[in-house]
């Protein structure tokens, strides 16, 4: 076996190997989601016929392979704080940036493309049962039904803010992550809202106040927003939240997740 | 060669090391002794890599252990006192992580997995303490790496491990390599380390060869202290435990041993230093120098 070049700065070979750690410590748990489903849907077969996974669209399969990912990048870097292995962690001969890579690689590229395998195969051998006992077969899904390119460009994107989420969060880094997201989802709605209010306001747009009814929140006179370009506004709305969140939003995480990696001490024993 | 210079380090407020200059060359087996919580983990972890000082700076042989680079982790192995190991077989082990160190020596694993005792088909994680320490340190044996790290070595060993395990760090010293042991149980490393350094209040109090310890001390069993020149006494049910100063008479005299030489280094350390620099010593008071005391401390 050829060895190792430890002496460069960056390798491939490297990443590769973390990669195939990686991978093949998350397989038992990939291999037990997947039996459940398997269970779960020989089940309703048993019981009506019908692989419950691939009715209508077979949307289950998109929303199993999303999840799925995204509990696993959340937990991409709990042996990093462990007290424990989080020494040998941080000293296995590789550059934070390797250790990092391997993790993106593994989450936002080979995981959607594996579980979107698998899936497509189990669903497609579903589908051949369910018609030989009779049924309808459902549909076989494939990620081109659950959008393709677009579903799995916001799967990354989430991933992404995920693996910043374990890289930061010790502990509960999966809600923790979800907690933040939100906060900054409703202070980013409550800064557009008011300045929607503002701007529409002073223009003399909006005919009255903010009114809040039965647990929601209105602007009251939307008619005046109609004397605007409608269209207009809502293109530059679309862009504004494209730019925020395939742009700026993957962006900071990326680097946020880096640094958060490179920086890690094990700071955890003699307090 | 590993060095510290005017390091500065600490958990939030509280330093732990400040101004701290130490030297390491290859060839020794240092011990490292200090009192509990006197930072001993923590510095081997600093010469490691896993944690970095706040102030001054660590080279470990010219380069920066903090910057992780791959090649430097590859030349240091730290073994923690509990050391942790994933779910796996040993030999799958060293297929998913021996492979990040080229210098691994897979013949002597194997040797050291077999003169160990170690059970090959048993998963790691379902390896005893002792167990998993042995088998920590015979991955870093066989790792290649210049820089040795042993933090606690001989705790939970039984006793023909602990011997079993100086027998094997003895065949580890290299000329070019460094190994740094730190331990309280200096009784089962009292042949095999030296020099030895001790750190306390933050600071490197001593770094002590076999060579000056011996020409400089000597240890003694007496049943009263008056008219020797003690460095630092123990009494026990019978009389007096004492380390003498070099030129002390008597038959019954014997090598320091470095339980006792560790003692005075806390509880007098200006004595202890006198000692060593061959300057006379003023009466011994036992009751200025409790250890209970600086422990405390």
């Amino acid at each position: 076996m050829k060895a190792l070049d430890v002496t460069a700065r960056f390798s491939i070979e490297r990443i590769a190997l973390l990669l195939r750690n990686r991978l093949l410590e998350d397989l038992p748990g990939f291999a037990i989601g997947f039996a459940i489903l398997l269970g779960l849907n020989a089940l309703t077969l048993l019981l009506g016929k019908t692989a419950f996974m691939n009715e209508r669209s077979g949307g289950i399969w998109t929303v199993f392979v999303v999840s799925s990912g995204i509990l696993l990048s959340s937990f991409a870097f709990k042996g990093m704080h462990s007290g424990r292995s989080g020494p040998d962690w941080l000293l296995l001969p590789a550059t934070p940036l390797e250790k990092y890579g391997a993790a993106l690689l593994a989450y936002v590229l080979i995981f959607p493309l594996a579980a979107s395998a698998v899936s497509t195969g189990l669903s497609a051998l579903l589908y051949l049962v369910e018609r030989a006992l009779g049924g309808s077969g459902g549909v076989i899904w494939t990620p081109l039904l659950s959008g393709g390119f677009e579903t799995w460009g916001a799967y990354a994107v989430m991933s992404l803010v995920f693996l910043a989420g374990s890289a930061t969060f010790r502990k509960r880094a999966p809600l923790k992550t979800f907690g933040v997201l939100t906060g900054y989802g409703l202070v980013m709605a409550f800064i557009l809202i008011g300045g929607v209010f503002l701007i529409y306001r002073s223009r003399g747009l909006l005919t009255t106040e903010f009114d809040f009814r039965n647990g929601v929140f209105n602007i009251e006179g939307a008619e005046g927003l109609a004397a605007l370009d409608g269209e207009r506004v809502g293109g530059i709305y679309e862009t504004a939240m494209n730019i925020l969140f395939y742009g700026i939003l993957p962006l900071f995480s990326l680097g946020f997740g880096y640094l958060k990696v490179a920086e890690k001490e094990a700071r955890d024993e003699v307090q | 060669m590993i060095e510290f210079r005017s390091m500065t380090f600490g958990y939030g407020k509280r330093p732990l090391f400040e101004g701290l200059e130490l030297e390491l060359d290859p060839g020794s087996i240092y011990g490292l002794l200090g009192l509990n919580g006197a930072g001993k983990t923590s510095l081997l972890k600093i010469a490691a890599g896993a944690l970095r000082p706040t102030g001054g700076g660590v080279t470990v042989f010219g380069a920066n252990p903090g910057d992780r680079d791959a090649a430097r982790l590859a030349d240091t192995v730290f073994v923690a006192e509990d050391p942790w190991l994933p779910p796996l077989k040993p030999k799958t082990w060293l297929d998913r992580y021996a492979v990040f160190r080229p210098a691994f020596d897979r013949a002597r694993f194997a040797e050291l997995i077999r003169e160990l005792a170690l059970d090959e088909d048993k998963l790691l994680t379902k390896y005893s303490y002792g167990q998993r320490k042995k088998f920590a340190l015979a991955a870093a044996i066989a790792s290649g790496a210049r820089v040795l790290l042993l933090d606690e070595p001989t705790n939970g060993l039984d006793i023909p491990s602990k011997a079993q395990f100086r027998r094997l760090l003895a065949s580890a010293a290299r000329e070019d390599r460094v190994i740094i042991v730190s331990t309280h149980q200096v009784r089962d490393l009292e042949n095999l380390i030296d020099p030895v350094v001790v750190v306390h209040g933050g600071k490197v109090l001593f770094t002590l060869d076999s060579g000056a310890l011996n020409e400089r001390l000597a240890a003694a069993r007496l049943p009263s202290l008056e008219g020797h020149r003690v460095v630092y006494a123990e009494r026990d049910a019978v009389g007096w435990t004492a380390l003498l100063a070099a030129g002390e008479p008597g038959p019954g005299n014997q090598a320091p041993d470095l339980e006792l030489v560790f003692n005075a280094a806390i509880a007098a350390p200006d004595r202890l230093a006198a000692a060593l620099r061959g300057d006379p010593l003023p009466e011994y008071r036992p009751e200025e120098h409790a250890l209970a005391k600086e422990a405390r401390e």
